[in-house]
This record gives structure tokens, C-alpha cells and sequence, in this order.
């Protein structure tokens, strides 16, 4: 069925635009994660801890293809009209790694920034079916709307990798 | 000001002036040496009599035989006739320097007006500004401005007289003689145009010098672009066609060396991604200009190809603004060099090359290089320095270093690091090591009791011992010793694999001394950094389930990839 009104929109002429999104990731799970089976993809948690190991640049992170966004982002994916389908909200705990006051904790060096100003993040839970939904998942990456994008590049994506996701992934991805 | 007395203050006539200004007991000449006899003292007789033994320590020449200096007891104003000096074409005779004693420039420039020489200065400036000077030097064309800062390169790296430059540059820019008792804009043109030649020349000669001037030849190069001046440019065209084999004395290597910055900084550009061009440009001009003149300046220099020909257009565009932003645009300049130009190599104790922290020798009491230096130089008795140069030679250094023990350790200590590598201990299924104190709580023995556990006893246990990754790292290769806590090492085989994959690799392995990289703890190399975090994310998505095999071909390409950015460097096949 999906496949038939992707077809069918796409005959219409008048299809969404999706694009894949390898997103930036800045950290890890931690331990307060828990993880379904780290083997599988993509991955089930019923709870999401990140551990930041880096200053984050993006405010769409990711850890092994679960995804949180900064709080600036969330509060503008909330507000869309009509709503985005393929995603809800949750809370996410995060702390930072050794590795992450190794880099910068020292106001002596220039790798030096103020933990005080880490933005919130919320979780996105993303359930929907990529090139259909808003948000999706398909071959490990996330799958948004061009009208998402669009909110998303508001903000800032910089370590984002971007590409159009194709027909043929779709069909890949229904099939 | 409404008073008939203020008003007659403000409407003075000339004449007015004059008559005031001849009965001015305080008059100067602008001459420093008078100033200087005056300070010491000396009454106007015994000031006239030294000044008339003292001779022509200055001597303008106008050409056409005229000069203005003491003895000839011509002036400027007896010279010069016309209004705007600095727009008139100037006659090209070259910069010569004349060591007699007392020593004398002969500038070799004039202004030309038809067949007549004709010079007037304007005497009424009430100041000038660094800012009035380089405007004027910018408004010329390309190869008269190489032609003043030819000579103020000259004037500096000759260390002759700089008022004797003040003088000259006044004439040639039309400040006039004025200059002179209010040249620091002149003198800021030389010492600038200086700083810069330097510290490509140090940056070039791999002199460990550069870490300490890179901050002031920023600020002045910063400073020359925001005047106007498009230095790159000016030092170029003078290498090129405009004549440098026209000009007596060698001044090619000082633009030589200018010229090598322009390129060295559209090198590292050009090798930089798009996302670490964004990255920085968006940072400087944001933290420097604000949000709205960033948007434009950053996407501006984010896109440029030349970015060197950018940044000059930046400061060109900026040179029309108030002291206070063109100041900003300085800054987003400067450190835009600071950020393009390499950081000097140092050879350490154990002979090999790494990069000098540029902020290295800053006098920042919260600094722990200085403290290094001061412990290591306690026991040596000696400065301690990275010295420049390849890695061929490193005797001297190593010897120094490695036969100090006392004084490595001791630096050793500041920052963390234990000689020999304390044991730690990790438990299977985990990723981080923990101390023996807290692994031997765990188990419910004692520190001693766990020291004395063999290896078999331990995997019973599901415990591993392993050396302190760090201390590892940093026993391996004592010589980054004094540079530790500007290092970052981690393991080349992440850790979570520990974790997520156990029985895939022990932590031994993990651990093992050629799987431990370094890296320096910069903003270039946190890029790096992110980079391989990223890669590894990546991986973790494609191999849910990888093989130790997967594992090591993915550490051999990260090294493939950032292997040049380790200290050591690695060679990824």
C-alpha cells in the first residue's frame, strides 16, 4: 500500500521531496541506556542515556541511529503545520564522558568550552516509514521530508551528510 | 563659545597664530635629539650649539640638488608649495641608505608636477593617526606602496634611525614633518609590514620563534588590511612585474616572505573542508562582528577560492568604518591567519617532530607548559626549549632530556602521568579501566592481595590487568612529556568494543601500545576528532556484528585517513 501511493503521488506530480540524513554523533550511549540487543538494527532502547564525548555542533545528534535534538529544534518540529507524522518526543539523559572534559575542560587551551551552555535535547522517537512519513529510518540512516529539512536547516545541521533519498531506495524500503 | 573672547579665540586669524606661537616659550623643532637635550637640562644656547656640532642627522631629499635638514637651513615649508601631495605622481629614483656617520637616508622619492618640483606639507594636521598613514599609503598605487613599504622594511631590519623613516614616509604620504613628533602611525606602518615578513620567515625556517609572534603579526596584519593596504597584493606585484629588479638593495626576501604567508594561508585553506571553512568563519565573524555583519563577512570568506585576496577585500571594505569596527574586522583578520598558518614543528627528546602549542610561552599563570618549563629547566639547569628543525639531529636535545630523569619525572608528575605505568584493571564485558583499589574492593581483597594475583587467577576472575593507557602513551614517547596536557590520547580500537562485542578483542590488545594514538588538543583537530567519532558511528550502524577482521580494516582506514593528524604520525596503508 505504501508503495501504491508513493507510485501514485509520484504520478501525480506533485510527490514530497525526502532526503537521507547521516547525522552527527557526538557521543554514546551511556550506561543508563537500555538496549534491546546492540546487535540488531535498527536499534530498540526503552531508555535513552547519551554520553557526550565531543561538544556538539549540530542540533540533530544520533548514537548508532538513535536520535535526540536540541530543544530549540524540538519546540519547532512541535509547532508544524499539519503536525509531522513518523516521530514523537521523550526524555533523554545526558552527561558527559572523560573524554569530553579532556577536550575541554581547560580554559587554557583553545578546545575550551563552557559546559554550562550545552543546550536541552529531547529524544526523537522516530516509528515512521521513510519516503512516507515525515521522519523514518531505512538502510541505518534518517529519512525526513523536505519540509522537515527545511525546518531542520534553521537551525544548525553542519555535520549533517545530506542526499536526496531516491525512488529506488523507497521501492527498497517498501519492498 | 557665545562670548566675544571665545569667539575671537575660534575665528584667529593666521597672523593671530603666529604672533602667539613666537612668543611660545615651549617651541620644538619636532627634533627628538633637541627634546632629548632639552630633557637633560641644557639651556637653548648649549641645545643650539650641540644640534649645530650634531650636523645633518636628518636630511630630506626633495631632488633637483634641495634638501631640507639642519644644515642646509631649508625647511619643508620652503619646499613645498602644493596642497595634496600624496595624489601627485612620484618620481622613482629608489631607497638608498647611506651608513656614513651619522647616517643618512637618501629616499629617493619625489613628488612630480610637470617639470616643476613643487612641495607643500600640512602642517595644520592636528594628528596623525595609524590609521591616516596606512589610508594614504593604500590610496597610492600598487607599486608606490611597495616602494614605502620597501623602505620601511629597510628602515627596520637595518635598525637605522626610525625618524629618519618617520620623516621620509611623512613626505611621501604628505603627512609632512608633523610626522615625526606624532609617527607612531609611521612607525606601525614599518614595524607591522615587519612583524608580518618575520613571522612567515619563522614560519618558513620552522623557527620555534613563530609560536610567540604569530599573535602580534596577526594583529598586524589584521591591522595593514583594515588600513587599506592589500600587503599580499603589494608584495606580489613587487615580485612580479612592477619592478623589483629596479630596486638597489635586496627588500625581495622581506616580500618574499609576505607573499610565502599569502600562499601558506590559501594552502591550509584549500586543504580545509568546506564544513571546517564554515565552521570558522562563521565563529570568528560571529564572536567578532555579531550576527548580522557575520552573515555576510562569513559566507563571504566560507566561499572564497583566494582567501588571502578575501581577507583583503574584507579590510578594504573595512577600512572605510570607525576605529571601533574596523578594530573588529581586525580581529576576525588576524585570526583568521593565526587559525591558516601552520604551527611550528619542535623536535622532542625523543627526536621526533611535533607541533609547538602557539600559545606556548603566553605568561598565563594558569598555564601548565609554563610550569613545565619552569620544573624541567629546574633540574636541567637549563632552558628546556623544542628545538627547531628535522628529526635527524636530536642529540643534544635527547641527551639533555633523557638524561634528566629527576627532572622528566617530575614534569611527568604534573600532569598525571606515572614512570613506569601504574596497573589498572578492567573487568570483562566493560569498557573503562578502573584503578586496583576500586577493582580489588569490588572483588572484597585487599591492593596487595590483587598485585599479587597472577593473569590466570585474574581471568578467572573476569578481570584483566592492564599498564594505564596514558602513562602507557606518554612513557613510550618521553618527549611529549612537557607537551602532555596539549595531548589527547586514545585508543585506535575503540573502547565501547569492550563492551558491546566482548570476547572480540581483550583489553590488553586494546591497550597494547601500537593501538594507542595521539592527538594535539586544538579546534583543527577536535575537527579530526569528530571526524573519526563519526566514522566509527557509522560503522557501529553498517557491522551490527563485526568481525575482529572488520574491526582492524576500519582502524586501518581511519589511519589511512587521519593518520598525518597523530602524534606520532601513523602510515595507514
Amino acid at each position: 500500500m505504501i508503495l501504491e501511493s508513493t507510485l501514485y503521488r509520484q504520478l501525480e506530480g506533485n510527490e514530497m521531496k525526502y532526503y537521507l540524513l547521516r547525522v552527527e554523533s557526538a557521543g554514546d550511549f551511556g550506561d543508563h541506556a537500555v538496549i534491546e540487543n546492540i546487535k540488531e538494527r535498527p536499534l530498540k532502547i526503552s531508555k535513552f542515556h547519551y554520553e557526550l564525548d565531543m561538544w556538539p555542533t549540530d542540533d540533530l545528534l544520533q548514537a548508532v541511529g538513535v536520535f535526540m535534538v536540541s530543544e530549540a529544534l524540538a519546540v519547532k518540529l512541535k509547532a508544524m503545520t499539519p503536525p509531522i507524522t513518523g516521530a514523537s518526543f521523550d526524555n533523554v539523559e545526558v552527561t558527559t564522558s572523560a573524554k569530553f572534559d579532556e577536550w575541554h575542560s581547560n580554559p587554557a587551551i583553545e578546545t575550551y568550552r563552557d559546559k554550562s551552555k550545552l543546550p536541552n535535547y529531547l529524544w526523537l522517537k522516530v516509528s515512521g516509514t521513510a519516503g512516507s512519513d515525515d521522519l523514518g529510518l531505512a538502510t541505518n540512516c534518517l529519512v525526513i521530508s523536505e519540509r522537515v529539512l527545511d525546518v531542520m536547516k534553521s537551525l544548525t545541521l553542519q555535520y549533517c551528510k545530506v542526499e536526496e533519498f531516491l525512488f529506488d531506495q523507497k521501492l527498497q524500503t517498501a519492498g | 563659545m557665545a562670548s566675544s573672547d571665545a569667539q575671537s579665540i575660534v575665528n584667529s586669524s593666521a597672523r593671530d597664530k603666529q604672533i602667539v606661537e613666537a612668543d611660545r616659550t615651549n617651541q620644538s623643532s619636532g627634533s627628538l635629539a633637541e627634546l632629548t637635550l632639552k630633557n637633560q637640562g641644557l639651556t637653548r644656547e648649549q641645545i643650539a650649539a650641540r644640534m649645530q656640532e650634531q650636523g645633518d642627522s636628518i636630511s630630506i631629499d626633495y631632488g633637483n640638488g634641495r634638501d631640507a635638514s639642519r644644515k642646509s637651513g631649508l625647511k619643508e615649508k620652503d619646499l613645498v608649495t602644493v596642497d595634496e601631495l600624496d595624489k601627485r605622481p612620484i618620481r622613482d629614483y629608489g631607497w638608498g641608505f647611506n651608513s656614513d656617520i651619522p647616517p643618512k637616508i637618501e629616499t629617493g622619492v619625489e613628488y612630480q608636477v610637470g617639470s616643476q618640483i613643487e612641495f607643500k606639507a600640512q602642517h595644520n594636521k592636528a594628528e596623525i593617526t595609524d590609521q591616516a598613514v596606512f589610508e594614504r599609503v593604500a590610496a597610492m598605487p600598487i607599486d608606490k606602496q611597495a616602494q614605502i613599504l620597501s623602505a620601511g622594511i629597510q628602515a627596520y631590519q637595518q635598525e637605522i634611525n626610525h625618524q629618519q623613516f618617520r620623516v621620509a614616509v611623512g613626505e611621501i604620504t604628505g603627512v609632512g614633518e608633523s610626522v615625526v613628533g606624532m609617527a607612531q602611525g609611521v612607525d606601525s606602518l614599518g614595524k607591522s609590514i615587519c612583524d608580518v615578513a618575520q613571522f612567515s620567515r619563522d614560519l618558513a625556517e620552522n623557527n620555534p620563534r613563530a609560536a610567540d609572534t604569530a599573535e602580534q603579526a596577526s594583529k598586524s596584519f589584521g591591522k595593514l588590511l583594515v588600513g587599506g593596504i592589500r600587503v599580499v597584493e603589494v608584495a606580489d606585484g613587487y615580485l612580479g612585474s612592477l619592478g623589483a629588479a629596479s630596486y638597489e638593495g635586496d627588500n625581495t626576501k622581506a616580500f618574499r616572505d609576505i607573499s610565502g604567508l599569502g600562499q601558506r594561508i590559501n594552502q591550509r585553506w584549500s586543504e580545509m573542508s568546506t564544513e571546517e571553512k564554515t565552521s570558522l568563519t562563521t565563529r570568528l565573524t560571529l564572536d567578532n562582528l555579531g550576527p548580522i555583519a557575520a552573515a555576510g563577512a562569513g559566507a563571504k570568506l566560507a566561499k572564497s577560492i583566494d582567501v588571502a585576496g578575501a581577507l583583503q577585500d574584507l579590510g578594504a571594505s573595512a577600512s572605510v568604518f570607525g576605529g571601533r569596527e574596523r578594530d573588529k574586522y581586525s580581529r576576525v583578520i588576524g585570526e583568521m591567519v593565526e587559525k591558516l598558518t601552520p604551527q611550528p614543528m619542535g623536535v622532542t627528546p625523543d627526536g621526533r617532530l611535533m607541533p609547538i602549542p602557539k600559545d606556548r610561552l603566553k605568561t598565563d599563570g594558569n598555564m601548565l607548559m609554563s610550569k613545565a618549563d619552569d620544573s624541567l629547566r629546574a633540574s636541567t639547569g637549563k632552558h628546556n626549549e623544542l628545538q627547531p628543525g628535522k628529526p635527524e639531529k636530536p642529540l643534544e636535545v635527547t641527551k639533555e632530556a633523557l638524561d634528566n630523569p629527576e627532572g622528566l619525572a617530575n614534569l611527568a608528575k604534573k600532569f598525571g602521568i606515572n614512570m613506569p605505568p601504574k596497573d589498572t584493571y578492567v573487568f570483562a564485558g566493560e569498557k573503562d579501566a578502573v584503578s586496583a583499589e576500586a577493582a580489588a574492593k569490588r572483588l572484597g581483597v585487599t591492593k596487595e592481595q590483587l598485585e599479587k594475583l597472577d593473569e590466570a587467577v585474574l581471568a578467572g576472575k573476569r578481570l584483566e590487568r592492564v599498564a594505564d593507557y596514558r602513562d602507557a602513551f606518554f612513557n613510550k614517547h618521553p618527549g611529549l612529556i612537557p607537551v602532555a596536557d596539549r595531548i589527547y590520547v586514545h585508543h585506535a580500537i575503540p573502547k565501547w568494543v569492550l563492551k558491546d562485542y566482548a570476547n572480540l578483542f581483550t583489553a590488553k590488545e586494546l591497550n597494547e601500545i601500537g593501538f594507542l594514538r595521539g592527538i594535539t588538543k586544538t579546534d583543527n583537530s577536535l575537527v579530526h576528532n569528530k571526524d573519526i567519532h563519526n566514522a566509527w558511528n557509522d560503522f557501529k550502524l553498517d557491522f551490527p556484528n563485526p568481525t575482529r577482521q572488520q574491526v582492524l580494516e576500519k582502524v586501518r582506514t581511519i589511519d589511512r585517513d587521519f593518520g598525518e593528524y597523530f602524534i606520532p604520525p601513523v602510515r595507514g596503508q
